[in-house]
């Protein structure tokens, strides 16, 4: 490390920040709900937080193990979506996105279901589907939303994560110029999950998306939002993701993250879940794509009788970097979370979890379960993971364990010697390996997808169809 | 069908097999017998292509090739079975997906179509009443949360399902109570053709009472001190190992 910050001269650093500002100023009266004092407030507090703090070294002790230098050096466009509708991937844009014959056959949900569809920053009508909401749910995209009832996000949005809370939430809250707000009025039921696509790099400039995605649950409603990130393989893009969610009194989140960002990209994405009483949020999130990526999954159970599952599982392959950062904060007594996370790293891969558990002295009869298993397949490979369990109460349940190991050579074996070659049989236990992560998925009619989106990463995995059976 | 020659083989730099020959023909139910120790287990595990073996000496002919030259998967391929004395839980893999991929993996190799769906749920659940087996096994990963019984059946169909050449044994009778030896037994028994052999490495007499041999072997300091019929079981049986030890020194 020299001297300069973490590897990084400080000149570099400060022309990173001054060409953010700059951005800022140009962009700022144009971007959504310019006309509110309080957003423009919001905004400007979060670009100048930005401008103090820069991009975070590897000295801050959340950032240890992940590197943003080369976000930093890259000279992202901050013009947000041009005035005209771009060609949506597929129809001439360079690329491939993964998974798919063009955009479509890249989706998760078969077709059927509702979802909203944004191709570089910008609603596409076209590709949208929003027909099949149950009654009480709305789907919007965030401009569209801030337009139609600004009122509704006045003591929501940045609230939930706050601007000073790391650099990228600062960026994205001054940038937020596109994105998706789902809503579900008090007891409805949404039997469909929502599905919010965004598919990222299919113009040629190298973008730096801001996308803000707000999910709200009213009393006693139940909802299930999947978030799909794709993007074209080619293409060097960030996207720098927010979601807020409010999960109000006895009402039940499901949240799905699929991050298939293109193999050039970077990926930040910080999501925050408050819950009120007997209020349920659970997360499953995998991280398959994008050179670097990084997850933040913050859930704060203030309210007695909260409580979330937060699972996971990521894949680092070639010069892959991606990092999980969970953190629960147990504020209030009688709430349980469970954590199950799993990690492989295969060529010169690198994975990172860390995973919090703060239980506040006056939260007792707090259930904390913590697991995080991960998987090396090769000698380059590596793994880093820390489970962090801060306990001041006295009458609680509290658990944690965090594995690093490689295949068994005794499976391997026992699969070779019944005929099954080895990079099938490495296969067939690296999916096992994974195979319980992708079966808490609760929607049955999303574990198909998903779990074939999982063995399309793994190396040979396509050979192995049949295992999703 | 098999020929094994003056094979030596060292572990971590000890000598376990030190000189070892064996002709095994088509048809042929062979057992080999000895004290723990002797080097029983090593001949199974290097007849299967494990690795930490190192074979200092020898050769191996399977079939008139050499084997020894063969991949784990290519043995299994050209017709070898290893029947495991402990066999490994592999959580997350089907047992189902398992043996289609394992059955369709050999019949490719083979040249023949590979079985669908239909026909190889056709062909598990004969195989499954033979063995006493309950359907929903298949439904689990690889040998989890199974029995050390129904891990022996699980062995014993896989053989059945597989319909290899040779078959190997590995100490398949122990832990198991009288009626899970009696359909592992009747499951061996069903396999004995004249094109097919079969290798029974077992410490104990008893599931010879029920799988008859046509050649009995005692193994002893890593080589085969004594063969004979059926009789030498029984004469182990009552005298112990300790005289052919005795006998092999003396020789």
């Amino acid at each position: 490390m020299g001297a300069g910050g973490g590897g990084r001269g400080m000149n570099g650093a400060a022309a990173s920040a001054a060409r953010y500002a700059e951005a800022f100023a140009r962009r700022e009266p144009a971007l959504p709900g310019h006309d509110l004092a309080w957003l423009r407030d919001v905004r400007r507090a979060a670009a100048d937080a930005f401008s103090r703090s820069g991009f975070p070294t590897p000295r801050n002790e959340h950032w240890k193990y992940t590197n943003v230098a080369p976000i930093e050096k890259r000279a992202f466009d901050l013009d947000g979506a041009g005035a005209a509708p771009r060609a949506a991937p597929g129809n001439g844009a360079s690329g491939t996105l993964p998974g798919g014959n063009g955009t479509s056959g890249a989706f998760l949900d078969g077709g059927g279901a509702p979802r909203l569809v944004i191709v570089d920053g910008r609603l596409d009508p076209g590709l949208s589907n929003l027909e099949a909401l149950p009654p009480g749910v709305t789907v919007e995209d965030f401009p569209r939303a801030l337009e139609r009832d600004a009122a509704f996000f006045e003591s929501l949005l940045a609230r939930i994560v706050r601007p000073e809370k790391t650099a990228f939430a600062a960026l994205n809250t001054a940038f937020m110029d596109t994105g998706a707000v789902v809503r579900a009025a008090p007891g409805a039921v949404a039997d469909a999950p929502v599905h919010l696509v965004f598919v990222s790099g299919a113009e040629g400039r190298e973008r730096a998306y801001s996308p803000r995605i707000v999910i709200a649950a009213g009393a006693g409603a139940r909802i299930a939002v999947v978030e799909h990130f794709l993007g074209l393989d080619g293409a060097v893009y960030l996207d720098n993701v927010v979601t807020e969610i409010d999960v109000a009194e006895d009402a039940a989140v499901e949240h799905y993250k699929v991050q298939q960002a293109g193999a050039a990209a970077y990926h930040v994405a910080a999501l925050e879940a408050r819950l009120a009483r007997g209020a349920s949020f659970h997360s499953w999130a995998v991280s398959l794509g994008g050179r670097l990526s990084r997850h933040d999954i913050d859930v704060t159970l203030d309210h007695e009788h909260a409580r979330c599952s937060l699972d996971g599982l990521y894949m680092a392959n070639g010069r892959q970097h991606t990092d999980f950062h969970t953190n629960v904060e147990h504020v209030a007594p009688h709430c349980a979370s469970h954590e199950y996370y799993k990690g492989i790293a295969g060529g010169r891969g690198r994975g990172v979890f860390n995973g919090r558990v703060h239980v506040h002295p006056h939260a007792q009869k707090t259930e904390a379960h913590q697991t995080n298993r991960n998987l090396l397949l090769s000698r380059n490979a590596e793994i880093d993971t820390k489970p962090q369990l801060e306990i001041h109460a006295d009458d609680v349940k509290c658990s944690h364990g965090a594995t690093i190991g490689q295949l068994d050579e005794q499976m391997l074996f026992y699969l070779r010697a019944r005929g099954i070659a080895e990079s099938a049989a490495r296969g067939m236990l690296t999916y096992g390996f994974a195979r319980d992560v992708v079966e808490r998925i609760a929607r049955p009619g999303l574990r198909g997808p998903i779990g074939a989106a999982v063995l399309g990463h793994l190396p040979g995995g396509g050979d192995l169809r049949e295992i999703l059976q | 069908m098999l020929e094994i020659r003056d094979l030596r083989v060292a572990v971590d730099g000890k000598d376990i097999l030190t000189g070892l020959d064996l002709r095994v023909a088509p048809g042929e139910v062979h057992a080999i017998m000895g004290p723990n120790g002797s080097g029983k287990s090593t001949l199974a595990h290097v007849l299967a292509g494990r690795d930490g073996y190192e074979v200092t000496g020898g050769e191996i002919l399977f079939e008139g090739r050499p084997l020894l030259d063969l991949a784990p998967e290519e043995r299994a391929c050209a017709g070898l079975f290893l029947a495991f004395q402990y066999p490994v839980e592999i959580p997350g893999v089907n047992n189902t997906y398992f043996l289609k991929a394992a059955v369709n993996a050999i019949r490719k190799h083979r040249g023949e179509p590979e079985l669908d769906a239909m026909d190889f749920l056709a062909l598990v659940r004969e195989k499954l009443a033979v063995l006493h087996m309950d359907e929903s096994l298949l439904k689990r990963g690889v040998n989890v949360g199974f029995s050390g019984g129904e891990k022996k059946r699980n062995e014993i169909f896989q053989l059945a399902i597989m319909e290899p050449r040779l078959a190997i044994l590995d100490e398949t009778d122990s832990g198991l109570d009288i009626d899970a030896l009696k359909d592992v037994a009747k499951g061996v028994n069903a396999l004995r053709s004249p094109e097919r052999a079969i290798i029974l490495v077992t410490h104990y007499q008893r599931l010879l009472d029920h799988i008859v041999p046509d050649r009995v072997h005692v193994l002893s300091g890593g080589r085969i001190a004594t063969s004979g019929g059926q009789d030498l079981a029984l004469e182990l049986e009552s005298r112990g190992y300790e005289w052919v030890r005795e006998a092999a020194a003396g020789a």
